[in-house]
């Protein structure tokens, strides 16, 4: 009998097999099918949905409150899309903390606020204790299409550039960190943040994203292999252009995590031509969110999937679809 | 000095460029890399195929995740199936297929698997967890071998009494040995591992001089790889043999006599089976009897000849030497997939099986 | 088989220091080294114990290697 394991969730290689081989066989539809963050309903109308499990459900730099309100409001920016109505569901273990309880509702409210999205329906449950630990929330996400085309784009050029918002790994980093499984002493905050404003600058500014996916489970490694997947493409990343932070690198140094395949929940990777790529990244560098971005790569050839990763020193490895669990390794 | 200068991009950027040039006028030269790090490494830095065709790298047999044996696995298997216990695991070994699971699967169906960073954190798990038995899995080389020997010792120094050792430790020494049977290495030139050297010294693999090859002990940064390979290479220009350290800042002829003598004082050598290549004789290390008390294999009483389902026709022994490449094997690609990998060079992230795998298209 | 990274001392108690690399600090067991190392020392550090202190004297050779092969090889192309 075959259970299932976390790596079915975790963002990886068994994560996109398990949709292509088990939803996509039953559900299969035009708008399903595009696999973008969200679903294009309607000519202006978006949809997404997510869970958060993080646990613990605090850690450095947020908490599951935030990285709901974040993930929801990033996976309707990934789509091009003002958020203007979301849905809520918690699932909450019996003997909860109710000040933390109150405490996550206090931050989602103020980034509800802060983004104009109305809460219009949701649901509460409550679970014995110890079938589930602390809480958990189920967020749907209703939004408005910003550009009179549909994201993602199936369709791109040789030259198009890939951008990225900022350094990678925060986000796993902390909740590692959180959890007790990495230990060390040191401040290393999620990165977890709205990113609506960078994508409402960039559409403001007239430039024409033809690609917006947000770095989370999975990370760079997975959102730049599906995008190679979704416009059969070689993609061309140079490592030295890559944002980077220190103590990240410091950490993926000493447990041998792979940066690549960290989780953030605050970056964007973007796509825009060759020729906007210039004013795209002066516009996300005014944004305190991106101002770290840069142009890290581009799309190399038509054809085939496949993304190339050229070091810092002139060597090409390939990028590939991270396996799943974050692991620590000995050699 | 200090190390930052290891960093420097410009510095790396031109002597790999240099070397890349230097390469070019070698023809055909193999170099086996022992240690399942450099393997990783050279890939990772974009070494792997930058030399190509003049130079290629062989991964030798130095991954002591992926060699650990279907035997050893089976031991795993069947403490879950009899006791209720918890396992404390590097993360190296949670997917590695374990007679047709792995740690993760097991983890999936809800036993305890803890990952650890180090040995040591063992200690604190057992000590949290007192109502419950835990046992960690030794794997590694000499280099992860003390901190399970410290482990040991810690336990017994506290008096811990619900955690035990299971030794699936490697001795690199044999393993060349054994290699030696094998008619010859087919290399040019033999990159030795930098960190199992730093604890024993690198007169511990004189045995290799029986290969009549130049061998350098290498270490990790792109700087060292690169001086390691042009350290072989005036080695093969000159014709030289025998042993240089190009790590001396780690590896000298002589190693770390404490780490030596906690594992002579915890281990004895005794013939265990690698994955892919068989039983090699001394290739492994059990704890002593003075400790029995801290080995799983003797407080669970684990039967000898598990049974083990184990495919046939591997022939990772060959690839390992460099004696056929991946394609030649009959299982390569047919049975033995990264999904189901087989034998270590298909095990391993980035053994030499895997990347003929990941790369063969791109390489024609 | 092994990684292990260069860590700088910055503490010592015992048969444990702490070391830091970019920032980022934590302990590491010492009890196995053959000279007890001082706090600014690098320690090669795998799985959470020190295997070897380095010795920083011993990089020139390796840099002059570097800089014989870079005057060699790209002076010539």
């Amino acid at each position: 009998m075959n259970n299932v394991s976390l790596s079915l969730g975790s963002g990886g290689k068994v994560s996109f097999n398990f949709i292509k081989n088990e939803i996509l066989k039953r559900f299969s539809n035009p708008i399903l099918d595009a696999l973008g963050d969200g679903a294009n309903i309607s000519e202006n109308l978006v949809v997404t949905t997510d869970n958060f499990t993080v646990y613990p459900e605090f850690f450095e730099g947020g908490n599951i409150g935030i990285l709901a309100m974040s993930g929801m409001i990033n996976d309707l920016a990934s789509m091009a899309a003002r958020p203007i109505f979301m849905t809520m569901g918690l699932v909450i273990e019996e003997g909860y903390g109710y000040e933390n309880l109150t405490e996550i509702l206090d931050d989602m409210k103020v980034l509800a606020e802060r983004y104009n999205v109305k809460l219009i329906c949701g649901d509460t449950k409550v679970v014995e204790k110890g079938k589930m630990e602390g809480i958990h929330i189920s967020m749907t996400g209703i939004g408005t299409r910003m550009v009179g085309y549909k994201l993602p784009l199936k369709e791109y050029s040789v030259g198009d550039r890939i951008i990225l918002t900022g350094s990678l790994g925060l986000h796993t980093i902390s909740v590692l960190k959180a959890k007790k499984a990495i230990e060390f002493q040191g401040s290393v905050c999620s990165d977890v943040a709205p990113l609506f404003d960078i994508v409402d600058a960039l559409i403001s500014e007239g430039i024409k994203p033809k690609f917006i996916r947000d770095v989370t489970r999975g990370g760079f490694s997975a959102v730049v292999n599906e995008l190679s997947y979704l416009g059969g493409m070689r993609i061309e990343i140079d490592e030295s252009y890559v944002p980077e932070d220190p103590m990240v690198k410091a950490i993926c140094d000493i447990y041998g995590f792979d940066i690549y395949s960290l989780a953030c929940e605050g970056r964007m990777v973007i796509v825009v031509s060759e020729e906007e790529s210039e004013k795209a990244v002066s516009v996300l560098k005014n944004i305190n969110v991106s101002k770290n971005s840069a142009v890290v790569g581009e799309i190399t050839d038509l054809g085939k999937p496949l993304v190339i990763l050229k070091t810092a020193f002139g060597g090409k490895t390939i990028l590939d679809m991270p396996l799943g669990e974050i692991l620590p390794r000995i050699c | 000095m200090n190390l930052e200068i290891f960093k420097d991009k410009e510095l790396i950027r031109k002597s790999f460029q240099a070397l890349k040039n230097r390469v070019k006028k070698f023809n055909n030269i193999r170099i086996m890399e022992f240690c399942g790090t450099h393997t990783h490494n050279i890939f990772q830095y974009g070494f792997r195929e930058s030399f190509l065709p003049n130079l290629r790298f062989i991964a030798g047999p130095g991954c002591p995740v992926c060699v650990t044996s279907e035997e050893d696995l089976a031991e795993v298997k069947y403490l879950f199936d009899n006791f209720d216990l918890g396992v404390i695991a590097y993360g190296d070994l949670l997917r590695v297929p374990l007679q047709g699971k792995s740690l993760m699967d097991f983890r999936a169906e809800g036993r305890s698997v803890e990952v650890v960073y180090s040995a040591i954190d063992s200690i604190r798990i057992a000590e949290s967890n007192k109502d419950k038995q835990w046992v960690f899995l030794g794997v590694g080389f000499e280099t992860t071998m003390p901190a399970t020997a410290a482990a040991i010792i810690m336990a017994e120094k506290k008096g811990i009494k619900n955690l035990s050792f299971l030794s699936f430790h490697k001795n690199t020494k044999a393993i060349l040995k054994a290699l030696s049977t094998f008619e010859k290495l087919y290399a040019d030139g033999v990159m030795l591992p930098g960190h199992v050297s730093a604890v024993t010294g690198y007169n511990y693999f004189k045995d290799i001089e029986m290969f009549h090859l130049p061998a350098v002990v290498v270490g990790f940064e792109p700087l060292d790889i690169i001086a390691g390979i042009n350290e072989l290479l005036n080695m093969i220009e000159a014709g030289e043999n025998g042993i240089r350290s190009a790590y001396p800042r780690a590896v000298k002829e002589e190693g770390n006599p404490k780490m030596l003598k906690a594992m002579e004082d915890s281990f004895y050598k005794k013939d265990a089976p690698w994955r892919g290549i068989g039983i090699v004789p001394e290739g492994g290390f059990e704890i002593k009897d003075q400790y029995s008390f801290y080995n799983a294999r003797v407080k669970y009483r684990i039967p000898q000849n598990l049974p083990v389902q184990k495919s046939s026709g591997c022939k990772c022994g060959e690839v390992l030497i460099g004696r056929i490449e991946p394609g030649e094997c009959p299982l390569f690609k047919k049975i033995c997939t990264p999904e189901n990998p087989i034998g270590p060079c298909m095990v391993s992230h980035e053994g030499t099986c895997l990347a003929y795998y990941k790369w063969a298209e791109i390489i024609s | 088989m092994c990684l292990a990274i260069p860590m700088k001392v910055i503490n010592i108690l015992d048969d444990f220091c702490t070391v830091e690399l970019n920032g980022v600090t934590k302990t590491c067991f010492i009890g196995f080294l053959d000279e007890k190392p001082g706090e600014g020392d690098y320690l090669l550090v795998h799985a959470g114990m020190a295997i070897k202190k380095l010795d920083l004297q011993e990089t020139e050779e390796i840099l002059k290697e570097l800089s014989t092969l870079i005057e060699g090889e790209l002076n010539e192309s």
